[in-house]
């Protein structure tokens, strides 16, 4: 369409969103949908789960914005744990299997499988240098909604190496996002 | 002082991003990072690699999911009414409150009171809110029309440019020839006294064709149809609009094709 392209500052995003601006959530939307349904896939696997949870989350965002506070850190580091916790919250809710971690991990492989369809180019790109070990860490940590105690028992681990090493796939990945 | 090196290499700091510390560690880590410029900026890098990480594996929901979101939020368009809302509120009576002698009666009627004024607010409530998603789903069916207007391929896309009243402005006119529809978008415009409002016009053989009045708004705006136009223009005008145009107020100006 060609509606004004606006673009805004974290802050004065923030501001508007708390002030209900419609605009400010279609930007809101617009630029951070993506990611974050990207990540609700990895954790649920099913797309009508993650676009009912979409909705929660979205709904969560934009009731909750006034509890965000910048100071604690980014925009949308504060979605991501809306949206990890809303998925989480759904896998261990609506299905309480879940709980046992051999079939939660036996999921989340089966569901890497499912996955492997949405995978982009650049994502593959940027996986593909990370080791396997690595990506697996990073999958079950960040996306999974595993605790570190759960990730060492299940990949019979050190808790100690869980931790140093999940710390070193994030500084090589930021390595490779250049950050 | 801690050892801010260490305290970073524990990997509390991934941990916190996680979601994977407990409140006492939680709170020190958002304690630590206002004290320490170390340790947010730390924070910060470890967040945007987080984040690089999940746009990298984005993936584009379906279009229908925004229209469903949008329909469960509750835009602030009036900001009037939220002032009205706060006014509207029950009194909170705090639950440790400890009243003496008569008093209580006060509260026990001013409760009952406040519960009767929940009441009629929650049912105004319901009402207003049935009200908007009548509005918005009619609203929602004129957007898909909407889009499938400007999907035509014949679709002229003019943009009417600043003029020496007013160089920054700037309106976005889409007319098709063959249906003959028009409508604009105001990309900048400034806003009018209350009892001005701009006016659109065609330009066919040099003659002014009143297309209607307008508003400065974001929506898409839809004009009255025009047959022929050579270029478009708008005028500020008295409120409804003038049959000819006034020249000393002509904003933006812009030839079709």
């Amino acid at each position: 369409m060609f509606l004004k392209n606006n673009k805004y500052s974290e802050e004065e995003l923030i501001e508007l969103l708390r002030r209900q601006d419609r605009k400010a959530f279609n930007y809101l939307y617009d630029n951070y949908s993506d990611a974050i349904y990207g990540i609700v896939l990895k954790v649920v696997h099913t797309e009508e789960v993650a676009q009912d949870l979409m909705q929660d989350i979205f709904v969560k965002i934009w009731k909750n914005i006034t509890q965000y506070d910048g100071s604690k850190g980014r925009l949308f580091t504060w979605m991501l744990n809306v949206a990890r916790n809303s998925a989480i919250d759904y896998l261990r809710i609506k299905r309480p299997e879940i709980q046992d971690i051999d079939t939660a991990v036996y999921l989340v492989e089966g569901g890497q499988k499912a996955h492997d369809d949405w995978t982009t180019p650049e994502l593959q790109e940027i996986v593909s240098r990370l080791r396997p070990e690595q990506q697996k860490l990073i999958e079950m940590v960040y996306w999974g909604g595993y605790t570190h105690e759960e990730t060492a028992k299940q990949l019979d681990m050190p808790l100690g190496t869980v931790k140093t090493r999940v710390r070193g796939a994030l500084q090589d990945l930021r390595k490779i996002f250049g950050a | 002082m801690i050892d801010v090196k260490a305290y970073i290499e524990s990997g509390v700091l991934e941990d916190y991003l996680g979601g994977n510390v407990s409140e006492q560690e939680r709170r020190e880590v958002e304690c630590l990072s206002k004290i320490y410029p170390e340790i947010k900026t730390e924070l910060d890098q470890i967040a945007d690699t987080l984040e690089g990480l999940a746009r990298a594996q984005a993936v584009k929901p379906p279009a229908a999911l925004k229209d469903k979101i949008m329909a469960q939020l509750e835009f602030e368009d009036a900001p009037e009414e939220n002032e009205q809302e706060e006014a509207e509120e029950a009194p909170v009576i705090p639950l440790n409150a400890r009243p003496q002698g008569m008093q209580w009666r006060w509260l026990a009627a001013a409760s009952v009171v406040g519960l009767i004024g929940v009441g009629v607010y929650f049912n105004a409530r319901v009402d207003e809110l049935s009200q908007k998603v009548a509005l918005q789903t009619t609203e929602l069916h004129q957007k898909n029309e909407w889009i499938a207007a400007l999907n035509r391929a014949e679709n002229q896309f003019v943009t009417l440019k600043g003029l020496d009243k007013s160089p920054s402005s700037s309106v976005r006119v889409v007319w098709n020839p063959t249906t003959q529809e028009v409508a604009l978008n105001v990309l900048s415009l400034p806003q009018p006294a209350t009892d001005k409002q701009y006016q659109l016009w065609a330009l066919v053989d040099g003659k002014p064709v009143d297309l209607g009045v307008f508003d400065v708004k974001d929506d898409l705006q839809k004009m009255k149809l025009a047959a022929k136009a050579d270029a478009f223009a708008v005028t500020l005008e008295k409120k409804g609009g003038s049959p000819t145009p006034t020249l000393t107020e002509l904003y933006v100006m812009g030839k079709v094709g």
